[in-house]
């Protein structure tokens, strides 16, 4: 039934509004201009037609032969037909039946689909298969000739009518609403509620149909304004109510034969038909939260740094060898706060380097800036990036994306990313490799199959040929791997290339980096929470905290001999021990969250969650220089050292105690917001 | 149904009996002839917890962890084998059934994100399964309160939705829903992976402190044999649906008889670079196959395309369980496995 368009379900977000934003004031859906006229719209036609027989200034059909074809006047505020009656009048009487008879079809479209579709999502695939192939057979009837054979039976009953269609369409209803429910009984709080022993119905009730809500607004709404166009269709074909009762289809189809004499008469009916049928969609559109908010426009600024990298131009990096050189970088929200301060580290060719540290202390935000990929709104804001010599930061986007994916490429955690689905993997090596190579296409493909046997793929020319939705994770991100290795790169950023992965692949992968760092020279910045695979993988290391390095140095001598106590901590959480150390009662924790960007207190950001916090850690300090060419950033980094003291793990029996889960992580005041690509 | 025979050795009539209790567990998911050909998702495993008992069930994704743990809780019903709580058999019973008669199984998740229903607040969550015990809804609040507060979260918080809670707030809530009925048997299916690692820590110790407590029975399910370690006290390692070691924690981790373990021990890194180096050299050594290649022969052993140990009798027999050292082992050459 292609009248419907209800395939468009799958970018609609199923999950239920948290209930912390429609709390306040209005549901979310009116404070959209769209869904408010919508809203407001609908209303306002079904009070004014449903009481139009209270209000009207004229009978539907009383004529006033005097003012025929008028235009509208204080009489005829909307003019009147070729008949002199009332436009207004019939308008709103003719409101009642479309608006009522488009609900019909929506109930029992939805009465009959979505409970099928939550049974056949409920019991399986059997029971699935049966209801499925039925809907079928309904969905194969042709409906507009059914709808005449109807009519030609019963006569013009347009709620009998609306309803029948309203069967045929549940079958399309059903469609779309059990795939929704098949994805919300995938979440795990319907296997826990099961679990508990709650029954099918209230199951359904209470934990299914609330998640589907949204679509179903949506897939409603959209359904409420095609309703109104066919009762209008139909009357317009004259299968609807007889002369004199008015109704919005014949109206215009009567308007139709004088339009070139008398043009307006078309325009009231047309106008409240085709807003109401608006006003349905936008409703859905707001619901769905498609509905167009003004994107602020983003302008890809760097004010500060660019100037400064500008005025100081490309220099001679400090350490000759170095092939890349960060000095001080900033980055930050455009008029927000800060992200990322002062870091400073450098790379020389086939070396590793680690940025360490938990979620949320800017590691991506760093190694994304050696790229020039910030999100929108974030941009660097002060120090430099030296590239060979070259500053990046002042460089203009257009030559950045010169060296992007040629000289610097990057991977992530999640290779699917880099992949696109709709193309084989032999497609999308080869564009790469001739656009940046220059190669033909068949050298292309030779090259492509050599890439992957270089990132360890044994059956390249199958993997070839494959989408990428037929590779495991492994395989995908070995894959995402050769793809940026098309450009030959010299640096790779790999962010968090390994999470994602089982330990067996994770180690496969980490054994692919050394083998190309060996025997390319590659030089690589790697992101990663794990200090295991810091250890297996970097020369050297940062330990990233609240937007800044807080220890740097050798991967050995920062893991071996931890000197900030922020090290001190990760490694104390970290479960696995090396082979011959007992493993511990419990694990040490760093009591408390990240603080975020905009709230980092002064002195040590550190201070709030620190096992050896004084007062003189509140005051702004150097860093100190540590690990023979690397530094630590705590005050206190020499009496510790001397106290030999270390982060001690939690007692027995203190997350259990009152209030160990608060102390732990203060409850969020406002919704955990996920900020925008912002980790 | 005639009792199976138990395929691990199990003590009869001595000792106390076991809180939960597998045997023989086979489940295969879907019903065609295609899905009668493929191997099943669990093929045939049995294990038994202990009242007080952690077992850490550990394997690579897709080697049917949570699989086991849906069998168990009901959730998934096996094709073969029988699953017993405190001795009586619930492999068929009704979710319904169950939480009124056995109402000491309960369950945790991996993703603190979409195991609380976003629409629903604490309270409401809480006390769900306790008003399906036929407890009071002032009595149910009140349990509700003092469970929040046994995982270190304020009694208010009942009040509140999960979008208000960080990741490892709401595992602590996951698990506050899991233990105001005071279960004996507990099901962590993997309820740390998705969290940071300080997090993790609090959490990890959070339930190492409730089993001390309370003397709960875990069966932890992990991929990751370091956090299998902390927490429990034996562990079976799963491969393809199939036991291939098991034994006290230490041992199968310090001294695997059994090429995959020794695999899966010798990968996960630890942040100490010299033994970290000298792992990888153990492992590469090893020759390991590549995860996730070829698809093993259905009468023989399932680690067959990745085992640099297998020779002709592994393709054509399965290797049953048998005892080696401190741990049992299904593998034809153990005794070649190098020690470590
Ligand atoms: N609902 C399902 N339908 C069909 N196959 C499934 C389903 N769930 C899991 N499987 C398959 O069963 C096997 C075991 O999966 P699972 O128990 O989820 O493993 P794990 O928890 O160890 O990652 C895998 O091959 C997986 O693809
Ligand atoms: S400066 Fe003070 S608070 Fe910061 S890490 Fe050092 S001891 Fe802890
Ligand atoms: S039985 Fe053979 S193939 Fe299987 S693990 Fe042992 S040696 Fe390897
Ligand atoms: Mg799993």
């Amino acid at each position: 039934m292609s009248v419907l368009p209800l395939d468009a379900a799958d970018d609609v977000a199923t999950e239920p509004v948290p209930p912390a934003q429609r709390r306040r004031g209005l549901p979310y859906f009116l404070r959209r201009p769209g869904g408010l006229f919508g809203a407001v719209w609908l209303v306002f036609m079904l009070a004014a037609s449903l009481t139009a027989s209270l209000w009207r200034p004229y009978e539907v059909a009383e004529q006033d032969l005097a003012n025929r074809l008028a235009l509208p006047s204080g009489a005829h505020l909307l003019g009147t037909d070729p008949l002199g009656r009332d436009l207004l009048s019939r308008i709103f009487s003719a409101g009642a039946e479309p608006l009522l008879a488009a609900a019909v079809t929506v109930l029992v479209a939805f009465g009959i689909g979505l409970p099928l579709a939550l049974i056949a999502a409920e019991r399986g695939r059997r029971v699935e298969r049966v209801i499925s192939r039925v809907t079928e057979v309904f969905l194969a009837l042709p409906a507009t000739i059914l709808l005449l054979a109807v009519i030609g039976v019963i006569g013009v009953r347009t709620f009998i009518i609306m309803a029948i269609l309203g069967v045929l369409i549940s079958a399309a209803v059903y469609r779309v609403m059990l795939g929704v429910a098949q994805s919300v009984r995938q979440r795990l709080y319907v296997d826990a509620a099961r679990v508990n022993g709650l029954g099918s119905l209230r199951v359904n009730l209470v934990h299914v149909l609330p998640s589907m809500a949204t679509v179903v607004a949506v897939q409603a709404a959209q359904l409420y304004g095609i309703g109104l166009l066919i009762v209008a269709g139909l009357a317009f074909l004259g299968f609807g109510p007889a002369e004199p009762a008015p109704s919005w289809g014949f109206m215009i189809q009567d308007a139709s034969s004088y339009v070139f004499n008398a043009p307006w008469l078309l325009v009231p009916t047309g106008l409240v038909l085709a807003l109401t049928v608006v006003a349905a969609n936008e409703l859905a559109d707001a619901i769905a939260g498609k509905a167009s908010i003004a994107r602020t426009p983003t302008r890809r600024k760097r004010p500060l740094a660019r100037a400064i990298a500008a005025a100081r131009g490309d220099a001679a990096p400090a350490d000759p060898a170095a092939i890349l050189e960060v000095r001080d970088l900033d980055v930050s929200v455009d008029d927000g706060p800060a992200l990322v301060t002062g870091v400073s580290f450098t790379l020389r060719p086939g070396r590793v380097l680690g940025l360490v540290g938990e979620s949320g202390c800017g590691k991506t935000m760093t190694a994304r800036s050696l790229m020039g990929l910030l999100p929108d709104g974030v941009s660097v804001s002060g120090g430099s990036i030296l590239w060979q010599g070259r500053e990046l930061v002042a460089l203009p986007d257009k030559e950045l994306t010169a060296i992007r994916g040629r000289e610097i490429a990057m991977i992530s955690q999640e290779p699917m990313v880099a992949l696109d689905p709709m193309f084989s993997i032999a497609y999308q090596l080869v564009q790469p490799l001739r656009r940046i190579r220059g190669a033909g296409k068949a050298e292309a493909r030779t090259i492509a199959a050599e890439l992957l046997r270089q990132v360890g793929i044994v059956d390249a020319e199958r993997v070839l040929k494959s989408y990428p939705h037929e590779l495991s994770g492994g395989m995908a991100q070995r894959v995402a791997i050769a793809l940026a290795l098309t450009g030959e790169p010299k640096l790779l950023i790999a962010d968090e290339p390994t999470t994602a992965l089982d330990v067996t692949v994770q180690a496969e992968i980490l054994s692919l980096l050394r083998a190309l760092v060996r025997d390319t020279g590659l030089s690589v910045v790697i992101v990663s929470h794990d200090l295991g695979v810091v250890a297996d993988i970097c020369d050297d290391v940062a330990v990233m905290y609240a937007g800044a390095v807080v220890e740097d140095g050798s991967a050995v001598a920062v893991l071996d001999e931890p000197a900030h106590p922020y090290t001190m901590a990760l490694l104390g959480a970290n479960p696995h021990v090396p082979d011959g150390e007992p493993v511990p009662e419990r694990l040490a924790s760093i009591p408390g969250t990240v603080p975020p960007p905009g709230s980092w207190p002064t002195g040590c950001r550190f201070a709030g969650r620190c096992q050896f916090v004084q007062e003189k850690c509140t005051v702004p300090f150097p860093a100190l220089p540590a690990h023979g060419a690397g530094s630590v950033l705590c005050v206190r980094v020499d009496e510790i050292a001397r106290a030999g003291a270390t982060w001690e793990a939690d007692d027995i029996g203190a997350e259990v105690a009152p209030g160990a889960g608060l102390t732990a992580e203060p409850i969020a005041t406002e919704p955990a917001a996920t900020a925008g690509g912002i980790r | 149904m005639t009792a199976p025979a138990p395929a691990t050795p199990v003590a009869l009539g001595t000792g106390p009996a076991p809180a939960l209790e597998i045997r023989d567990l086979v489940v295969r998911y879907g019903r065609g002839r295609k899905a009668r050909q493929a191997p099943p998702a669990i093929d045939g495993v049995s294990f038994d917890i202990m009242p007080g008992e952690t077992l850490g069930l550990v394997g690579e994704s897709g080697s049917g962890k949570s699989t086991i743990g849906k069998a168990v809780l009901g959730l998934q019903p096996p094709t073969a084998g029988t699953v017993r709580l405190h001795g009586q058999d619930i492999t068929h019973m009704p979710l319904k059934q169950r939480s009124r008669q056995v109402a000491d199984l309960r369950v945790v998740f991996q993703d603190p994100y979409s195991s609380l229903n976003p629409a629903r607040t604490i309270g409401k969550t809480l006390v769900e399964p306790l008003r399906l015990m036929g407890v009071t809804g002032r009595e149910a609040l009140a349990k509700a309160r003092s469970g929040l507060e046994s995982v270190g979260l304020p009694g208010d918080a009942v009040d509140r939705y999960p979008a208000q809670f960080s990741g490892g707030q709401r595992q602590r809530i996951a698990i506050a829903r899991a233990l105001v009925c005071d279960p004996k048997v507990v099901v962590l299916d993997e309820p740390v992976s998705a969290l940071d690692l300080s997090t993790q820590a609090q959490v990890l110790n959070l339930l190492a402190d409730l089993r001390d407590q309370r003397g709960l029975a875990f069966l932890f399910i992990a991929h990751d044999l370091g956090v299998v370690r902390f927490l429990s006290q034996r562990t079976v390692v799963l491969y393809r649906g199939q036991v291939m070691e098991t034994g006290p924690v230490d041992a199968v981790a310090l001294a695997p008889r059994h090429p995959y373990t020794v695999a899966l021990t010798s990968a996960a890194p630890v942040p100490r670079p010299a033994e970290q180096a000298a792992r990888r050299a153990a492992r590469e050594a090893l020759g390991m196959g590549t995860a996730g290649t070829a698809q093993a022969s259905a009468t023989g052993c399932p680690f067959v395309p990745r085992c640099p140990l297998s020779t002709d009798v592994c393709v054509e027999q399965r290797p049953p369980l048998r005892r080696l050292d401190a741990t049992l082992a299904a593998c034809h050459h153990a005794e070649r496995v190098p020690a470590r």
